[in-house]
């Protein structure tokens, strides 16, 4: 094999691994309805972890310079997939908060 | 002569373009393994829309949704009267029905992108599983066109593998 295919393959597997993944989570899921207050609460604080981890992959970061380098269309790829993986959890947010409100904010 | 090794070039860049920007996923969770036997059919099929951007569309994605599982569904011969009758509950997330031409003129836009989440129920309503199932086209020409109707096709099939664990 000579050097060109050895950096040929090197690019194809970065540019593979540069991608962001599809994390994208269930909005409604079954058991929601049933939570209690302290799962809802607790689900809700790891969601927002979740939703940072999410807004971490747009934008200037390190994956997205580096496509920029080898194969720039896959930033769009990147973009797009960080957005619907942030939309994602950001619905579940919002679809939790709603079970929450009407849940265990009458209470207190 | 020269342009031979800028057309493989070419190629290869679009060929990787293609390959990132269609893609099919999903994934699953099971509930009740009890419940999850080798041996049943999905015997109703209810199907809701929440993408909330309905009114622009030409078509009844909810139909068209419906149709697709049940064409899979006689593709995979899963129809048995002594079998438990299971009932699949769809929920379309997301639907942007895209565009051929943008795609081809612009790369990233036009795209289209189908999601939907789906909860199978046993006989006595208990959930056994809950599954996500997407396909996006973010890239592509011509040969695109009419990615909006196949999507719910890829759509389909993976929500069916995943339910029946192929």
């Amino acid at each position: 094999m000579n050097k060109k295919n050895i950096l040929a393959a090197f690019a194809v597997t970065f540019i593979f691994s540069a991608c962001v993944s599809d994390q994208q989570v269930m909005v409604a899921q079954y058991d929601d309805e049933s939570k209690n207050c302290e799962q809802l609460k607790f689900e809700l604080a790891g969601l927002g972890a979740k939703f940072e981890d999410a807004k971490d992959d747009s934008g200037l970061t390190g994956k997205n310079v580096a496509l920029g380098i080898f194969f720039w269309p896959g930033i769009i790829v990147n973009e797009n997939q960080s957005k619907k993986n942030a939309s994602s959890v950001n619905d579940r947010i919002a679809h939790l908060n709603r079970i929450y409100s009407g849940k265990c904010l009458g209470d207190n | 002569m020269e342009c031979i090794p800028r057309i493989k070039n070419l190629t290869s860049f679009l060929v990787l373009f293609f390959v990132i920007s269609c893609s099919t996923s999903s994934t699953r969770e099971i509930i009740n393994p009890a419940g999850y036997k080798k041996d049943f059919t999905i015997g109703k099929i209810v199907i809701k829309e929440s993408t909330g951007n309905t009114s622009d569309l030409y078509i009844d994605i909810q139909n068209r949704m419906l149709s697709s599982i049940n064409d899979q569904l006689s593709k995979r011969k899963t129809h048995n009267k002594y079998v438990p009758k299971y009932t699949l509950h769809i929920n379309i997330r997301d639907y942007e029905e895209g565009s051929a031409w943008l795609r081809w003129v612009v790369p990233g836009m036009g795209e289209t992108y189908l999601n939907v989440e789906a909860i199978l129920y046993d006989e006595t309503n208990t959930p056994v599983s809950q599954h996500r199932a997407s396909r996006s086209v973010q890239g592509g020409g011509g040969y695109t066109a009419g990615a909006w109707k196949r999507s719910f096709d890829s759509v389909a099939i993976e929500l069916l593998d995943s339910i029946y664990e192929l």
